[in-house]
């Protein structure tokens, strides 16, 4: 048996807005969070790529007790406000279960048959890192201090007040260090939170990590092993230092031209000269059975016909040029949904404005579907959030579904094909839309989603 | 600044950053009921409540004197004698 699903509540945090409507205006507005990246850090490296997207984190306190934002990572605390404001989104209502962990109960659905599905880069890699500095640099700043205070010579102590400025840490070893580390943490939480039984299931393929969580998801409902799951993807890589991006900048994998930073990241076009790191992100996605929806009186935002993957099996960082895995992936995801590629009438490209994924993903779009499907590119707005992407894409396209209304890819002068693609926002008949992402290792992985009462006539 | 005064200072800090910590729908009335068995904090509870009470007080709460801690009094106590009550967050 295979069930319909359709999504029903949406929640997000981004540095396009908390909650689903800013995020959704922005986008179609355009908005574009690029900045220079924090002075600080260029005391502790030289930086090919200047230029990120920041993220300013919503207030935790009042969402959540002084206990869970103690005991867990901003990216975990992300994926739960995402999860409550898909609950809310969906109608789903929550009562107080236990005062002392601050978990609740959800109402009307069957928590036994609600599960968890979250994707994640990294998970809680701000924590391990301000654990690992205080470990490695609290004594010796100690040191530092105790050096200076003794010192008599003024130039000699002043440069020691420097060092000790620079050597900076978090006040203590977090003593949660490995539960707010690991990367099923974000998932974890949010069972214990709202109390849902039905599994709480981990996604680490970096940049796929969203779309494939929310594919598990949707294979979930659709066998009939769940009826409501929550699903999406988070990222939050914070560090004072600037060491998460420097790690991709040393692989040569940010924006190079720097210099107007408005107009510096360009998926698809012909200047593109690498992906905008962002900070951080997360998107949450309420899936549940038609059935179930129907019988809740909620009214879907789209449907997801389907869901596909596949692996490269080519290289650690780089897409295989011919994109043969991607192509495949693409065309078994239309046809089991029972479309010819001529109906998709959208693409949500992965669009990184690397010069290896936006050379390969255009080729494979054209084959697959020709020159005349919509495409555009989330990531030239909110930058790259790893494993957030997918489901901040996935909630991008299913916004443009229930709108008909598609957000413009910014900084598109010179496209790399003849391809449709979206530079202004713009209203269009739209039934059938695709969600990909494509991601380090090599993972491949697309959602199909189809517009309220569209997936009804495919087969 | 009387010893009096900081005391109750003290104290009025303690009870809120148990309750908050803790979630309670109101502050603890008696400094001499057992944290472990009336409040029923547990290792890991202590340990947030602890970092909690760092954080308002500054200062660092040992390991070996933690062991030592039992009711909200001695939390008091210590706070007066090793921490800095003066800290404002």
């Amino acid at each position: 048996m295979s069930r319909r699903v359709v999504v029903t509540g949406t929640g997000v945090v981004s540095s396009l807005g908390h909650d689903t409507s800013s995020f959704w205006n922005a986008c179609l507005d355009g908005r574009n969070p690029v900045a220079r990246i924090p002075d600080a850090w260029h005391r502790y490296a030289q930086f090919r790529s200047h230029l990120w997207a920041p993220l300013e984190l919503p207030p935790f306190e009042g969402r959540f007790s002084r206990m869970e934002i103690a005991q867990n990572d901003p990216v975990t605390l992300m994926t739960g406000e995402c999860a409550a404001q898909a609950l809310r989104g969906a109608g789903i209502e929550t009562r107080l279960a236990d005062c002392r962990s601050n978990t609740l109960q959800v109402e009307c659905i069957d928590s036994d048959r609600s599960g968890v599905f979250v994707g994640t880069g990294v998970g809680g890699v701000h924590t391990l890192l301000g654990s690992h500095l205080h470990q490695v640099l609290s004594g010796t700043r100690e040191r530092l201090r105790s050096l200076a205070q003794s010192c008599a010579d003024a130039g000699l102590r002043e440069e020691l007040d420097c060092l000790h400025e620079r050597l900076a840490h978090p006040v203590r070893f977090n003593p949660f260090t490995v539960s707010m580390l690991m990367p099923n943490a974000p998932a974890a939480f949010v069972g214990i939170k709202f109390g849902l039984r039905g599994g709480a299931h981990s996604c680490v393929q970096a940049c796929a990590s969203g779309t494939a969580a929310i594919g598990q998801a949707w294979q979930a409902i659709s066998r009939g092993d769940l009826d409501h799951a929550l699903a999406g993807g988070c990222e939050y890589l914070d560090d004072p230092h600037g060491s998460v991006f420097q790690g991709f900048d040393a692989c040569r994998a940010l924006i190079r031209d720097c210099e107007e930073p408005a107009r510096a990241n360009r998926p698809f076009d012909a200047r593109r000269s690498g992906f905008l790191f962002a900070q951080g992100g997360a998107a949450m996605l309420m899936l549940e059975s038609a059935e179930h929806a129907h019988a809740r009186g909620v009214p879907p935002l789209a449907e997801v016909l389907g869901f596909e993957q596949s692996f490269d099996a080519y290289h650690m960082l780089n897409p295989d040029p011919q994109g043969r895995a991607i192509e495949a992936m693409l065309r078994r995801l239309v046809a089991g949904a029972g479309l010819a590629p001529a109906q998709v009438d959208y693409v949500n490209a992965h669009g990184t404005g690397t010069v290896h994924n936006d050379a390969c993903e255009a080729g494979v779009i054209e084959r697959v579907f020709g020159r005349g499907v919509a495409v555009n590119s989330t990531k030239s707005l909110l930058g790259h959030t790893l494993g957030a992407s997918g489901a901040l894409e996935a909630l991008a396209t299913a916004l443009s579904l229930r709108d008909q209304t598609l957000h413009p890819s910014l900084n598109l002068d010179q496209p790399i094909a003849e391809l449709d693609f979206v530079r202004r926002r713009e209203s269009r008949r739209l039934r059938f839309a695709l969600s990909q992402s494509f991601a380090f290792g090599g993972h491949n992985a697309a959602l199909l989603l189809a517009a309220p009462g569209a997936g009804t006539t495919a087969a | 600044m009387s010893a009096n005064v900081q005391q109750a200072g003290v104290e009025a800090r303690v009870l809120r950053v148990v309750r908050e910590v803790l979630n309670l729908e109101e502050e603890p009335r008696d400094l001499d009921i057992s944290i472990s068995r009336e409040l029923a904090v547990d290792s890991l509870d202590q340990l947030s409540l602890f970092m909690a009470l760092e954080d308002e007080f500054g200062g660092r709460i040992r390991e070996e004197d933690a062991a030592r801690i039992a009711t909200l009094r001695d939390v008091v106590v210590y706070v007066q004698e090793r921490m800095n009550p003066a800290t404002v967050r």
